[in-house]
């Protein structure tokens, strides 16, 4: 399921939106919430109004296994919301029915969290940390526990150990990645980012995000490699990437001219290139944007 | 503190106020950015218009210099200075922020020496919003004298800076920050904060536009002559 399907789903619900007594169908609200788990979209509000819905009005429908997975989705979006005093009920049920499960004890800490108890939160994933050392979902939250405390080097920590046992888990190394930035240390996320890379799959977002961290580190060494990404990125986005064309041309801003290549070379000529691309798509899709884009481009147009 | 004297009143119209509400609401999970554009005078910083920037790439540089490049471009087509950055960070308990935002802030202050910094006071927005409270959930940060001085909060009532609401283009009698909260909420609830877009938002799909022409009623501030 992709976020189209989600959001196809979301606008077959707001057709409802303001009528008085017509409410949507259990399999409309079912399809949204579903292709949201699927996607993993984040989207607190619709899924807290929609959810509780269809907890409140179809719950005899639902399928055993789904009625839990909502549960668990609309809690947490209720959570997101702030809205602990309907949050509680659907947690309190979760721990109810599977009273040994770690991840509803993992729901249990949310909770903790969103009410602002994080030493509680702590406490309870240490907890279950130390029944399953090798559990792959609670230093995640331990992660998110100590980033809301502005804990980055603790994060950090949980991060590095956690991606000993799981070197493959792409996500968290992009979360590490995340932690480093947020954190000014710009090579250590640079070298997270390459661990990425090394996975094989060329994701145009992380070639540029690798890009624009190297060219936030500066220097002509770290700009000529941040171009070749941004180039790469291109090229894997048929042309089209915006991310990747301003890349560049932040690239060549920065690049002294005896560095920006032979006169005559592609890379002398990349950012020209970038700026006559930038100004075809604005002038197809953002027409009124195509004055600042000039302006702001002039010196490669 | 030794600021250099400088404009004491710095007031955003309703319209500012509300899109850097509005970019903070959308995002609640992230830290929110954006600049102000609007007028410098001797006695007063009057920004008219708010415009967000980022909630994902605040720290990445390439990514900050696209975006005051157009910016900067945009404010020169529109006689407009860029006067301010607003800043939102995402844990509730922060209490200062990112350094990041103080060095797009400084960029901005070289260029323009009235330039200051509003900041979003999570504890005072969540009262703010619940009605309980009728404290503006803002916070002035002016720039101290001197080089790579550093930018410290202005405690409301100081003489060397308040923040105020201007009175905007559409002519709203008698603003106040109970009219901006009833304005914000209202707001809010018809959804408009999903209808706000923001420079990271433009950057993946450039049809967004970031300067949220028409979105707010009296757009006349925001759109391009």
């Amino acid at each position: 399921m992709s976020s189209e399907d989600v959001e196809e789903a979301r606008q077959l619900l707001l057709r409802y939106a303001g009528a008085e007594r017509a409410m949507p169908t259990c399999d409309e609200l079912r399809q949204f919430l579903k292709a949201s788990r699927e996607a993993r979209i984040r989207n607190p509000e619709d899924i807290a109004n929609y959810g509780s819905l269809a907890l409140r009005h179809y719950k005899s429908q639902l399928a055993e296994e789904e009625l839990w997975l909502l549960h668990e989705q609309v809690g947490i979006a209720l959570m997101e919301c702030g809205a602990l005093q309907q949050a509680l009920p659907l947690v309190k049920a979760v721990l109810l029915k599977f009273p040994g499960s770690i991840r509803a004890r993992r729901l249990q800490g949310m909770y903790y969290q969103a009410a602002g108890k994080p030493a509680q939160a702590q406490q309870l994933y240490e907890e279950l940390l130390s029944e399953q050392p090798h559990n792959d979902v609670i230093p995640k939250q331990l992660v998110v526990l100590h980033r809301e405390a502005g804990a980055l080097s603790e994060a950090i920590s949980v991060l590095v150990t956690y991606l000993q046992h799981y070197s493959n888990d792409r996500e968290a190394w992009e979360e590490l990645a995340d932690c480093y930035l947020e954190a000014g240390m710009y090579r250590q996320a640079a070298f997270a980012l390459e661990e990425v890379l090394t996975m094989g799959v060329l994701a145009p977002l992380t070639l540029i995000k690798y890009g624009d961290t190297l060219a936030s580190i500066g220097g002509a060494a770290q700009l000529r490699t941040a171009r070749a990404y941004y180039a790469k990125a291109l090229q894997v986005s048929g042309g089209r990437s915006v991310r990747a064309l301003y890349g560049l041309i932040a690239v060549a801003n920065q690049l002294p001219d005896k560095d920006a290549g032979a006169a005559g070379s592609a890379a002398q000529e990349l950012p020209s290139a970038a700026a006559e691309a930038l100004v075809a798509q604005y002038s197809r899709d953002a027409p009124d944007k195509l004055p600042l884009v000039k302006q702001a481009l002039a010196r490669y147009l | 503190m030794s600021i250099v004297v400088k404009a004491s009143t710095y007031d955003l119209t309703e319209e500012a106020y509300l899109t850097i509400l509005l970019h903070a609401a959308k995002y609640p999970s992230c830290t929110v950015c954006g600049v102000l554009l609007g007028k410098v005078s001797s006695k007063a910083c009057t920004a008219t218009a708010a415009v967000p920037l980022f909630h994902l790439s605040m720290l990445l540089a390439p990514c900050v210099e696209t975006a005051l490049a157009q910016v900067e471009a945009y404010a020169q087509q529109q006689s407009l200075q860029l006067l301010g950055y607003y800043h939102c960070e995402s844990r509730f308990d922060a209490r200062e922020p990112h350094p990041a935002g103080k060095r797009i802030a400084e960029r901005i202050a070289d260029r323009q020496p009235e330039a200051f910094m509003i900041c979003l006071d999570n504890p005072k927005l969540a009262a703010f919003s619940r009605e309980g409270s009728n404290e503006p959930p803002f916070e002035l940060l002016l720039r101290e004298a001197g080089p790579k001085g550093s930018w410290k909060k202005v405690p409301a009532g100081s003489a060397a800076g308040s923040l105020g609401i201007a009175a905007g283009g559409g002519g709203s009698s008698g603003s106040s920050w109970e009219g901006l909260r009833a304005r914000f909420l209202n707001a809010h609830a018809r959804g408009m904060h999903h209808e706000l877009a923001d420079f990271d938002e433009h950057l993946d799909d450039i049809s967004r536009d970031y300067l949220n022409a028409g979105l707010l009623g009296s757009g006349s501030q925001l759109l391009l002559k």
